[in-house]
C-alpha cells in the first residue's frame, strides 16, 4: 500500500467530534491552538430532520422515498463481533457531534460518593480525582451547553446554581414523585440539557418533544451545532469528514507522531501527523483504535503495557418498567411530551440506612415515556377482552401511562473486555473489536433492589404494573454508556491514563471520552464527558504552551 | 395555561391518511424500535414497519372496486365480522382491508397462523352453535369471545415463572398456539395494531399532532393530584 507522507506536522489531531472530541477541538482552537479533527461520517443534514412531520404525512414523505435523518451506524458497514450467546447491542453514530445528535440529554453531575467509590468498598482502583477537581468544569459546562433542572443537592447528585429553569412534571410524574416520598426516597426536577430560555444565541426548547429525531433549532445541546462552528469560526479548526481513523501512528520512541485514517467513501487512505494526538471516537470505537495501534514500541496496543486497555468496560444495567397509575383512568389527555424523556430523575438512595442493601455501588431511575401523549397504543395490547368495553378501557388508560427505568452501576471487571480480532477486518483492513461483557452477581442483587423500588413505588402511587416480569434486564449494551476500557488512575500498572487524561506511557496521547471513566456510576456520562475533556485539554494547552508536548 | 399552536398538517396526496401513524414512528425512530402496543413478533409489526409493503396495501384498501387479495370472499366476511366484533369501528377504518392486503404479501407461515386464528374461531362457532361465525346473532358471537379471551391460556404459552397475561398480538406459539385463546389472541392482535395506527384510531386516544409551547403548561387538573 502506498502511503503519501505528508510534511506538516499539526499541533494537534483529534479523532471524533462528538462530546469529547468536539469539545476538545473548540477548547483548544479558542486557545488558539491549531486542530485537526477527525470524524469517520460528515454533518447531518439538520433541514432532513422530520421531528415536526405529522406521523401521517411521513407516509407520504416516505413514498416519494425521503426519509429522515438516520444517526445510527449500520453493523453491515462496520460489524463487531460478540462471543456465542453473549450479545452486546452497541450504538454508534459516525458524523458531526457523533451520539450527541440523538443523546438522552440527561446531564447529571457526579459527586464525590461517585469519585470516591473505590475508596468506600475497596473494589478496583479509585479515580485519581475527586468531585473538587471537576466541580469547576461541570459549572462551566452547565453553563455553556444549556442544562434545566431544580434547586436539589443531595449526596448522591450535587446542586448546581448554573441550572436553566426545569419543566413542571408531568401528571404521571408528580403522582409517582409524591408516592416516592412516601417510601423516605426523594424524586427530584430531571437535569437535561434542553435549553428552557435562550442560551448562546440559540432558542428556548419548544417542547414538541421530538428531540430524539434532531432539533432543528439546536435548542438541546448537541456538539455538531454548538462547538464546532464555534471552533471553525476561529480559523485554527481543520475538519476533516469521512475520516475513519485506524491507528495512532508512534515514532521510534514510541510516541505518537499521528494518525492514520481511511476515507469513508473511497477507501483511501491518508495520515496526519502531528505533536499530540486526542483520542475522542467514543469509548468502543477509541478502544478499537488504541488497541489496533500496535508497533514495536507497543505490541500490545499503544499506551498499554499495562494491559488494561479494553478490559472493565462497564455498562449500566437496567430494567424497563410499565404501568398504569389509577388516578389518572380517564383524566383529559394532553400533548405532554415536553422536553421528551423524563422531566424528573429519582437519584441514587441506597448509600445509606434504610435503603442500604448488600451489594455495591446504586442505581438511579429515569421516567421516560411517561404522560398521557404517546405514539401509538401502549396501552392497547394489555387491556383484556374485547368489543365496546375494551375500547372504553383503551382510552381510559391511556392518560395513565408511566414508565420507569432504573439504571444501575455495573462494577469493572478485568474480563469484560473490548478485544481485536486481527483475523477479521473491516473495509479497511482494520481488525474487528470484539465485545465480550456480562453482568455478575452483585449486579443481579441491584436489580432485585430495582424491582423492590419499582413495585412498591406503582404501588404506593396507586397503579398497577403491565406486562411486568421481576429481573427481566434489558439488553448489554442497550444504555449506550459505555465506560472504563482506558481508564485514568494513580498506578500505571493498573491504569492507562493519569488524572489529566494523558497516557502514563505515551505523554503526547490524550483519551478524553468514556473510556477514561475509571467507573461507570449509575448516572449518563456526557456532562462528565465534557468537564473532563475541557479539563484536560485546558490542561494540554498549558503544556503545548510550556513548550513540554 | 400556555396557549398551544397546532402546527398546520400539510396536505396530504390522499388526503388526512390512514394508518400511517405507527409507520411513521417507526420511520421516524429508525431500526430496533418496537411498535408500541404490539408484540414484536407479531406478523404485523414486520408490516408496518415496511414503508413500501404498508403503503402498497393501505393505496389497495382505499382504491374502488376493492376485493380481498388473499383471503376468500367467506374468510373476509368472516374477518370482518369478528374485526368488527373485536373493536368496534374496525371495518369503518378498513382494518379488515388492511390484513387482507398485509397478509397478501406475508410469508407461508403467517399465513397459516391467521387462517388457523380465523379458522379456529369459525371452528368454534360451528361446534358450539352449528352454524358458521358470520351467521351467529351478537349474543352468540359474544358467547365465543367471552370464553375465547377468559379462557386459561395453556401452559406452553407461559414462560419460566412468568404469568403474565399475553399482550395482544403475540405469536400463536406465545399465546397457547391452536387454543382458542390463542387463535383470539392472535386475531386480535391484527385488528388492535391496524386500528390504532389509523389517524383516527390515534385521535380517540389523544394524538394531537404537534404542538409547540412557549413554555411547558403545569398539571391542568383540577386536583392538581393533591
Amino acid at each position: 500500500m502506498e502511503v503519501l507522507e505528508p510534511a506538516r506536522v499539526h499541533p494537534v489531531v483529534v479523532i471524533g467530534s462528538g462530546a469529547a472530541g468536539g469539545m476538545a477541538a473548540w477548547n483548544l482552537t479558542r486557545q488558539g491552538i491549531d486542530v485537526v479533527l477527525l470524524d469517520a461520517g460528515q454533518k447531518f443534514d439538520k433541514s432532513g430532520s422530520w421531528e415536526h412531520v405529522p406521523a401521517w404525512e411521513r407516509y407520504w414523505r416516505g413514498k416519494r422515498g425521503e426519509g429522515p435523518l438516520r444517526f445510527f451506524l449500520d453493523t453491515r458497514e462496520q460489524p463487531y463481533l460478540t462471543p456465542p450467546g453473549r450479545p452486546f447491542d452497541l450504538a454508534r453514530v459516525w458524523g458531526h457531534g457523533g451520539k450527541t445528535n440523538t443523546w438522552g440529554r440527561v446531564s447529571l453531575r457526579y459527586a464525590e460518593i461517585d469519585f470516591k467509590s473505590a475508596e468506600r468498598d475497596g473494589w478496583e482502583i479509585p479515580w485519581p480525582i475527586s468531585y473538587r477537581d471537576v466541580a469547576p468544569y461541570y459549572d462551566k459546562v452547565e453553563a455553556l451547553i444549556g442544562v434545566c433542572g431544580g434547586d436539589d443537592d443531595s449526596e448522591t447528585l450535587p446542586g448546581s446554581r448554573f441550572l436553566q429553569e426545569a419543566p413542571p412534571p408531568r401528571c404521571g410524574e408528580r403522582l409517582l414523585q409524591k408516592a416516592a416520598a412516601r417510601l423516605a426516597i426523594p424524586i427530584v426536577a430531571g437535569r437535561r440539557a434542553n435549553m428552557t430560555r435562550p442560551t448562546r444565541g440559540f432558542a428556548a426548547c419548544h417542547y414538541c418533544g421530538r428531540c430524539s429525531e434532531g432539533c432543528a433549532t439546536s435548542s438541546f445541546f448537541n456538539s455538531a451545532d454548538h462547538l464546532l462552528p464555534f471552533a471553525l469560526e476561529t480559523g485554527k479548526l481543520d475538519l476533516r469528514s469521512n475520516a475513519v481513523a485506524a491507528r495512532v501512528l508512534v515514532d521510534d520512541r514510541g510516541l505518537a507522531r499521528g494518525v492514520q485514517y481511511f476515507d469513508r467513501k473511497t477507501g483511501a487512505e491518508g495520515q496526519v501527523m502531528a505533536k499530540v494526538v486526542v483520542v475522542a471516537a467514543s469509548a468502543m470505537d477509541s478502544t478499537r483504535i488504541l488497541l489496533n495501534s500496535k508497533s514495536a514500541a507497543h505490541p500490545n496496543g499503544i499506551g498499554n503495557g499495562s494491559d488494561v486497555i479494553g478490559r472493565y468496560l462497564c455498562e449500566q444495567v437496567r430494567i424497563n418498567v410499565k404501568g398504569v397509575l389509577r388516578g389518572l383512568f380517564d383524566t383529559p389527555r394532553r400533548h405532554d411530551k415536553g422536553i421528551g424523556g423524563a422531566h424528573i430523575y429519582l437519584p441514587r438512595f441506597n448509600h445509606k440506612a434504610p435503603h442500604q442493601r448488600d451489594y455495591l455501588r446504586g442505581f438511579g431511575v429515569q421516567f421516560w415515556n411517561t404522560g398521557s401523549y404517546q405514539d401509538g397504543a401502549p396501552v392497547a395490547s394489555f387491556v383484556p377482552g374485547f368489543g365496546a368495553s375494551f375500547k372504553r378501557e383503551v382510552r381510559r388508560r391511556t392518560p395513565a401511562w408511566v414508565e420507569i427505568h432504573p439504571f444501575g452501576e455495573v462494577l469493572p471487571y478485568a474480563d469484560n473486555r473490548v478485544t481485536v480480532d486481527e483475523s477479521r477486518t473491516d473495509r479497511y483492513g482494520v481488525p474487528l473489536m470484539k465485545v465480550d461483557y456480562r453482568i455478575r452477581e452483585n449486579e443481579r442483587k441491584m436489580v432485585e433492589h430495582m424491582g423492590d423500588l419499582v413495585e412498591e413505588m406503582v404501588k404506593a402511587a396507586g397503579g398497577e404494573l403491565v406486562d411486568y416480569r421481576r429481573g427481566e434486564i434489558d439488553k448489554a449494551g442497550a444504555a449506550i454508556h459505555e465506560h472504563g476500557t482506558c481508564r485514568m488512575g494513580q498506578d500505571p500498572k493498573r491504569s492507562a491514563l493519569n488524572a489529566f487524561n494523558q497516557m502514563h506511557e505515551v505523554k503526547n496521547v490524550f483519551v478524553v471520552d468514556g473510556s477514561a471513566f475509571t467507573t461507570a456510576s449509575e448516572k449518563n456520562p456526557t456532562l462528565t464527558i465534557l468537564a473532563l475533556s475541557w479539563r484536560a485539554t485546558d490542561y494540554l494547552a498549558g503544556e503545548i504552551r510550556k513548550g513540554s508536548l | 395555561m400556555a396557549k398551544s399552536v397546532e402546527l398546520p398538517v400539510v396536505a396530504s396526496e390522499g388526503g388526512p391518511g390512514r394508518r400511517r401513524v405507527l409507520q411513521g414512528i417507526l420511520t421516524g425512530l429508525g431500526t430496533g424500535i418496537a411498535i408500541p402496543g404490539l408484540a414484536a413478533e407479531h406478523p404485523v409489526h414486520a408490516h408496518l414497519a415496511d414503508p413500501a409493503k404498508a403503503a402498497a396495501a393501505d393505496a389497495k384498501v382505499a382504491g374502488p372496486g376493492w376485493k380481498p387479495e388473499f383471503l376468500d370472499a367467506y374468510q373476509f366476511e368472516t374477518l370482518s365480522s369478528m374485526a368488527e366484533r373485536i373493536l368496534p369501528g374496525a371495518t369503518k377504518l378498513k382494518a379488515d382491508r388492511f390484513i387482507d392486503q398485509l397478509l397478501a404479501v406475508d410469508s407461508a407461515a403467517n399465513q397459516q397462523a391467521f387462517l388457523s386464528a380465523l379458522g379456529g374461531l369459525d371452528g368454534e362457532a360451528r361446534a358450539r352453535f352449528g352454524k358458521p361465525w358470520k351467521a351467529l346473532s351478537e349474543p352468540e358471537q359474544i358467547e365465543i369471545l367471552t370464553a375465547a379471551s377468559t379462557m386459561p391460556l395453556p401452559a406452553r404459552a407461559r414462560n419460566d415463572q412468568d404469568n403474565r397475561p399475553p399482550r395482544s398480538g403475540a405469536a400463536p406459539a406465545a399465546t397457547g398456539g391452536s387454543s382458542l385463546r390463542g387463535y383470539f389472541e392472535h386475531l386480535k392482535g391484527w385488528v388492535v395494531g391496524s386500528y390504532y395506527s389509523t389517524e383516527e384510531g390515534m385521535r380517540e386516544l389523544g394524538f394531537t399532532g404537534n404542538q409547540f409551547f412557549p413554555s411547558f403548561p403545569d398539571c391542568q387538573h383540577p386536583d392538581g393530584h393533591k
